[in-house]
């Protein structure tokens, strides 16, 4: 079963002479099939919180275990098939490829390692399934509609079977009922995947429906 | 406006620096053609000094006739000097080097020339002919034929000339004798003058220097045996406007009888009007006849003639003159009396008259058949003897014309003899025929003719192209005879066009100075070879500003939105933007004319084969600075519009997104669609065709098929990045990353159209012009080629009158018999050549008065060598020179490229030329003949130019087809025998090298030039490449997220700068092969390859390269802050 392990997660950023603390120690493990949703104002930390445990950030203190595993460790190319392996991310805007299929953009996390990548079209063709646009198979994005985009973007970030799946504020820019569809099936395939599952949001709708909530407040977990 | 310059210095100082190349490379172009026109006149003002008027004849007159005009007060009023000089074409040999020049201009001066050409005259002669510290009479020789002879000041050398002949030696009674034709002087070489100023002296125009030897007029004068004679007035002077027809008015009034090769007799009861020439020129006889008529005349033409033999059955008559007479109705003429007393009636054209010696030697009674035999020219040129039958009508008494030996002209070797025995004419006799009868009437008579028919039979049997008279006898009636001589004399000259007897002055200066605007304008030359440079550097400009707009998208956004007029807003980046540009386009000026003077140095280093020795300077006009900066200007705002205007089509709240939108692309229009097929189509029916009727030198077939190739690949590129039905990539694809750079390059249709268009355009073009680059080789060979199937071409300084291809030339020639026989199986043909100006793309100027080739009937129906076009199809097309195109017009050949780039004529076109009669006649082009090795001349059938030019003698260009492995030493064969005559030999393959060595200098200007501008265009490229990747941040940021590696986002980016990159080189490349290839199969000369293909290669490689750096600099800038949702 996956594991994450966040301890004493610190992450400043130096802006010329000055030093921005962001995360000032974050603490906090999940396991396989729970989930999270971490709130808090604008500039709190939330996104950079995703990105450390996302590995697209290094910490400046602290560690992250993935699996009892800190990526960290992993020298540049490792990190990359690391987080292409084990981690699934959906954003706000779904950065669909424009001149690729919807099929070829949830193929893309597959594409980037193509020799490991057996049974890639069935498991993109049972996503698609899962988030309802088969019909769209073929269309490209500039086709879909603003919920049809991010469900793509969710069976996309599901495409390897991330043991994490990372969103930040992926009903951010979508109306009411939209993001209702898209939280659904978020929770829907998170069941069945049983991945963790951390979302950033604005959202306090969204928040409530998760068993579990941080709040950030300038760097620091102030609710749990 | 002043902070945004300041605070987007980087930016605007790129754009600034695309604009100074686009100024630098466009202005350059045009000071290069300026450095050329201004090179071209400071060589015709050096070469021909004061000097602005050129009398030069084919006959030598009196060297007084300069100071005759020279003191005329209307000369006075508009010139300066008039200087007599000798001016010949030889061939020099250093007597101890041993070593050749042929084509050396010799030039007897003296004193009066230095004052035309305004120069010191003092110590340029240090010593004259007869000095004592040198052996030899002196010469000053120039630094170019110093280095041809290898020789030094005080060594000897051997100069050979044509010698000047009275009697035209293709007369039926001229001289053959290759000894006579051939005059030689010994001269000591006094001292070296550079290759400038007089040493550059010379009336041709090209920008070679050509070899000079100057000696003392006297000297030549002496050689010639033309003693206070010349052939050449020089004169100086700054005469506006019209000079010509004032000098030809002076000249007319200062011409005596003893400048034309006309004399008067007054021996005889009438008065004689002679040639020295034996007969009289044509036009000459009219003008003597129009005089005649003016001062109330009568006169009757003479034809006078040598016959071998006049025989009766089995009794005949060796060696006699015949005249033809006219029989004129009125006048008193001293008249043909029979020996009955009665006056000889007009004979019909078979009835002869003798003198009474004659009728009694050969017992004739009237009505019995006199025989005739005499020497005529063949169509060869060579003696011919023919017979023709006459019914004898009566024996003329011996006094009058029976016995008058004033109807004989001066026949050299017969006039001066005391006895027959002692004849020696220029033709073969056999003096053992001579009998002491023979020689009685001799003492008797001299050369009074023995035989009279009438003028007509004559003209029929003798006329030449020389004349058709030997004398006109007019008759002085009772008016004392001196009277009607300077009557008659005074009229003639009055009547006389100086023209009429080949004098005719050339203005120099002002068709050297209009010339030298050069055959070619190389300021649009090069602007044409930079075109792709330009092209390239402009595209930067309009990359960068876009790029610069586009990271001043929100600021874009933030005025609209502020309620700024768009209008305003454009105007404002405009107006910034030509700011830039302008400030660019300065500090370009400045590049200009270093480009300018890397194009120069490019000319007179890496491509001196175009022009020749270095000869360029630079020279810089401010008008063309001005001119040039203003079209840089233009072009680099059209650039920037380009760019701003698209600032019209976005909303303003994209723009405050940051964002230019406009990334999905859309669907593929109709006409998209339409052309794509229909060019695709077009393409491959044009290439069909163009295979199917052999139609390989189309201009219209290569720009049809390579256009609508190109145009039909780039719109299928375009649907295809349209299309929506692409083959879907998945992960067990095949070249996947290849697959996903040519997926990627449809996400900006238009943009990578753009780029993708740019590349192939620069590719057809690099790799049409390398196709078309040929070196000549074994295909040569044929019979159909541009050499003819000949393997020498030779040249003589001295033409020949003797056929080189005979046995009985060759003998008469000297050769030896072991050297004859050696040439028994090469085929020679001679042909005649009008000396002129070079019209191949060897020389720079441009030049209408070109050499003219005379075709011979042997050349004519031999055929061959190959046609670009021709007028009308016929099996030989050599058959269309003797097209009769009507009064006035004559049918001519010219190499398709001198036509096309020197002489600026189409097939069926016409230029103008003077003949040797002063007449203005017609050249029309009826055959454009394919990369041959008459280049340098237009080529008429030997009919017409006998017409035109019946003073030129003899042969001095031959084509040899020698066997290819026998050409050396055939070559080095004839050099030797002919060496006298300054002949020589060359390999059609150096010709055709030398002139192939021209086109494809340009060729490779062109591609060197074209390939700079594809390498700027690469930048745009990488340009583009940088915009695309910021503009996908976010989606690259996505795609590091889900696991892809930073080297693996920059190589799929390279990837796709890679694939627009290739297909844009593989499309112009397969487009070009495509135009070329029916060219390629007719041609079957070598294609370079490797060098394509190796330019190909380093501009995708240099293409690469700079996308590496481009994608290297943009990916280096954290894309992860393009995620963040805050």
């Amino acid at each position: 079963m996956a594991s994450l392990k966040v301890s004493e997660l610190q992450k400043h950023f130096e802006s010329g002479p000055h030093r921005v603390d962001v995360l000032k120690g974050i603490s906090f493990q999940m396991k396989g099939a729970e989930s999270l949703a971490v709130t808090g104002p604008s500039g709190s930390g939330k996104s950079t919180l995703l990105h450390c445990v996302g590995t697209l950030t290094h910490p400046s203190s602290g560690s992250v275990e993935i699996d009892a595993r800190n990526p960290f460790d992993l020298p540049e190319p490792e990190l990359a098939r690391f987080r292409n392996r084990r981690i699934g991310f959906v954003f706000q805007d779904p950065y669909l490829l424009p001149q690729y299929s919807l099929l070829e953009n949830v193929l893309i996390p597959a594409m980037a390692y193509s020799s490991e990548a057996d049974g890639a079209m069935e498991r993109a063709m049972e996503l698609i399934r899962n988030v309802r646009l088969e019909h769209r198979l073929h269309h490209r994005p500039a086709e879909l509609s603003g919920g049809e985009r991010q469900r793509a973007a969710v069976a996309r970030a599901l495409m390897n079977r991330p043991a994490l799946l990372l969103c930040d504020e992926p009903t951010g820019s979508l109306d009411r009922s939209t993001a209702q569809v898209v939280a659904d099936l978020l929770f829907e395939l998170h069941r069945a995947e049983e991945n963790i599952l951390i979302v950033v949001t604005h959202s306090l709708e969204l928040a409530s429906r998760f068993p579990t909530s941080m709040e950030l407040q300038e760097g620091r977990c102030v609710e749990a | 406006m002043r902070r945004s310059l300041i605070y987007f210095w980087r930016m605007n100082l790129a754009v600034a620096l695309g604009s100074a190349v686009t100024a630098a490379v466009l202005t350059g172009a045009l000071v290069v053609g300026d450095s050329m026109r201004g090179s071209l006149r400071q060589i015709t003002l050096d070469r021909l000094g004061g000097v602005d008027h050129i009398l030069l004849s084919g006959r030598f007159f009196r060297e007084e006739l300069a100071e005759d005009v020279s003191t005329s007060d209307r000369f006075r009023d508009r010139f300066l000097a008039a200087a007599p000089a000798i001016v010949l074409e030889g061939t020099a040999i250093g007597a101890d080097s041993e070593r050749r020049a042929r084509n050396v201009r010799v030039y007897g001066i003296d004193e009066r020339f230095f004052e035309v050409y305004g120069e010191e005259a003092e110590s340029f002669f240090e010593s004259d002919a007869g000095d004592a510290r040198s052996m030899f009479p002196s010469a000053v020789i120039n630094a170019s034929l110093q280095g041809r002879l290898s020789i030094q000041q005080g060594d000897s050398i051997l100069v050979s000339f044509p010698q000047p002949s009275d009697v035209h030696s293709e007369y039926v009674l001229g001289s053959r004798d290759p000894v006579s034709l051939t005059g030689a002087v010994r001269l000591t070489v006094e001292r070296t003058i550079p290759d400038s100023g007089i040493g550059r002296f010379g009336l041709e125009l090209h920008q070679s220097v050509p070899l000079n030897l100057f000696v003392p007029l006297s000297v030549l004068q002496r050689s010639t045996g033309r003693q206070g004679r010349a052939n050449s007035l020089l004169i100086s002077g700054t005469p506006e406007g019209e000079g010509g027809n004032l000098l030809r008015e002076v000249l007319r009034e200062a011409l005596r009888l003893q400048d034309l090769p006309l004399t008067i007799r007054t021996e005889s009861a009438d008065l004689i009007l002679e040639s020295r020439e034996m007969v009289i020129p044509p036009r000459l006889e009219q003008t003597a006849l129009r005089a005649v008529e003016e001062q109330g005349l009568s006169s009757r033409r003479v034809l006078t003639h040598l016959a071998n033999t006049i025989r009766a059955g089995d009794r005949s008559i060796p060696y006699s003159i015949v005249s033809a007479l006219e029989f004129p109705v009125g006048g008193d003429f001293s008249s043909l009396r029979l020996t009955d007393g009665q006056p000889a009636q007009p004979p019909a054209p078979d009835e002869i008259y003798l003198n009474a010696w004659a009728a009694e030697e050969l017992r004739l009674q009237p009505g019995e058949t006199v025989e005739l035999t005499y020497y005529v020219i063949g169509p060869q040129e060579q003696l011919e003897t023919e017979t023709r039958r006459f019914q004898f009508k009566g024996a003329a008494s011996m006094d009058g014309l029976g016995a008058d030996r004033t109807l004989t002209p001066e026949i050299p070797g017969i006039h001066e003899a005391a006895n027959m025995a002692d004849w020696d004419p220029p033709v073969p006799i056999d003096l053992s025929r001579i009998r002491p009868r023979d020689e009685e009437y001799w003492d008797r008579f001299g050369p009074a003719p023995k035989a009279f028919l009438a003028y007509q039979t004559g003209l029929d049997l003798w006329e030449t192209r020389f004349g058709r008279v030997t004398s006109i006898r007019i008759d002085a009636g009772d008016e004392p005879q001196d009277s009607v001589s300077v009557r008659f004399r005074q009229a003639l000259l009055e009547t006389l066009q100086p023209d009429e007897a080949g004098f005719s002055f050339q203005p120099v200066k002002e068709q050297g100075l209009k010339a030298s605007g050069g055959a070619t304008d190389f300021g649009v030359l090069f602007f044409g070879f930079s075109f792709f440079l330009i092209a390239s550097a402009a595209l930067l400009v309009g990359l960068l500003f876009s790029l610069g707009v586009e990271q001043r998208v929100r600021e874009v956004g933030l005025l609209l939105a502020a309620g700024y007029p768009l209008k305003s807003v454009q105007r404002r980046f405009l107006t910034e933007g030509a700011l830039i540009a302008g400030a660019g386009a300065v500090a370009g000026l400045v590049g200009a004319v270093a480009y300018a003077r890397v194009m120069i140095f490019g000319l007179e280093t890496w491509w001196s084969s175009a022009v020749g020795p270095a000869f360029l300077s630079l020279h810089v006009s401010p008008m063309t600075l001005g001119a040039g900066y203003l079209l840089s200007l233009v072009v680099v705002a059209a650039s920037i519009w380009w760019s701003v205007r698209r600032l019209a089509k976005i909303p303003a709240t994209t723009l405050l997104a940051g964002s230019m939108g406009g990334s999905s692309p859309g669907r593929a229009s109709g006409g998209a669609r339409v052309l794509a097929y229909a060019a695709g189509s077009s393409a491959l029916a044009l290439l069909g065709f163009a295979l199917v009727t052999g139609a390989t030198d189309s201009v219209g077939l290569f720009f049809g098929i390579g256009v609508s190739l190109l145009l039909g690949g780039l719109a299928f590129f375009s649907l295809w990045m349209r299309s929506r039905r692409h083959a879907p990539i998945r992960p067990d694809s095949l070249g996947i990353p290849l697959r996903i750079a040519a997926r990627n390059s449809a996400r900006h249709p238009g943009r990578s159209l753009l780029s993708a268009a740019l590349v192939a355009c620069a590719s057809f073009v690099i790799v049409a012009v390398g196709a078309n680059r040929q070196e000549p080789g074994l295909e040569l060979q044929g019979k159909d080629s541009g050499a003819g199937g000949f393997s020498l071409v030779g040249q003589s300084d001295i033409p020949l009158p003797q056929n080189l291809s005979e046995s009985g030339g060759r003998f008469e020639l000297g050769f030896p018999d072991d050297d004859s026989e050696r040439l028994d199986g090469v085929e020679i043909i001679p042909l005649r050549l009008r000396p002129g100006n070079d019209v191949s793309c060897l020389n720079l100027y441009q030049v209408e008065n070109p050499r003219i080739l005379g075709v011979p009937d042997r050349m004519i129906e031999r055929g061959g060598f190959q046609f670009q076009q021709t007028l009308g199809e016929q099996a030989n097309p050599w058959r269309l020179l003797e097209t009769d195109l009507g009064p006035g017009i004559i049918p001519a050949f010219a190499d398709a490229n001198s036509a096309r780039w020197v002489l600026h004529r189409g097939l069926g076109e016409e230029l103008l030329l003077e003949s040797d009669r002063g007449e203005a006649v017609k050249i029309r082009l009826v055959g454009l003949l394919r990369r041959s090795i008459f280049q340098s001349e237009l080529l008429i059938s030997q009919d017409n130019f006998l017409k035109l030019f019946p003073g030129l003698a003899g042969h001095s260009y031959f084509l040899i087809d020698a066997p290819i492995e026998e050409k050396e030493e055939v070559s080095a064969l004839l050099e030797r025998n002919l060496g006298d005559f300054g002949f020589e030999a060359e390999s059609v393959l150096l010709v055709l090298s030398n002139y192939l060595a021209v086109e494809n200098t340009y060729l490779s200007t062109f591609q060197t030039l074209g390939g700079l501008g594809l390498l700027l265009g690469t930048l745009g490229l990488a340009i583009v490449l940088v915009r695309n990747i910021m503009e996908r941040r976010a989606e690259l940021a996505t795609l590091r997220a889900f696991g892809y590696r930073r080297s693996k986002l920059a190589w799929m980016v390279v990837a796709e700068s890679g694939f627009l990159l290739v297909l844009g080189v593989a499309l112009g490349t397969a487009s070009a092969l495509a135009a070329v290839a029916p060219q390629l199969i007719g041609a079957a000369a070598p294609v370079p390859w490797v060098g394509l293909a190796a330019t190909l290669l380093a501009v995708i490689v240099v293409g690469l390269a700079s996308g590496i750096v481009a994608v290297r600099i943009t990916l280096r800038t954290p894309l992860l802050p393009a995620l963040r949702a805050e």
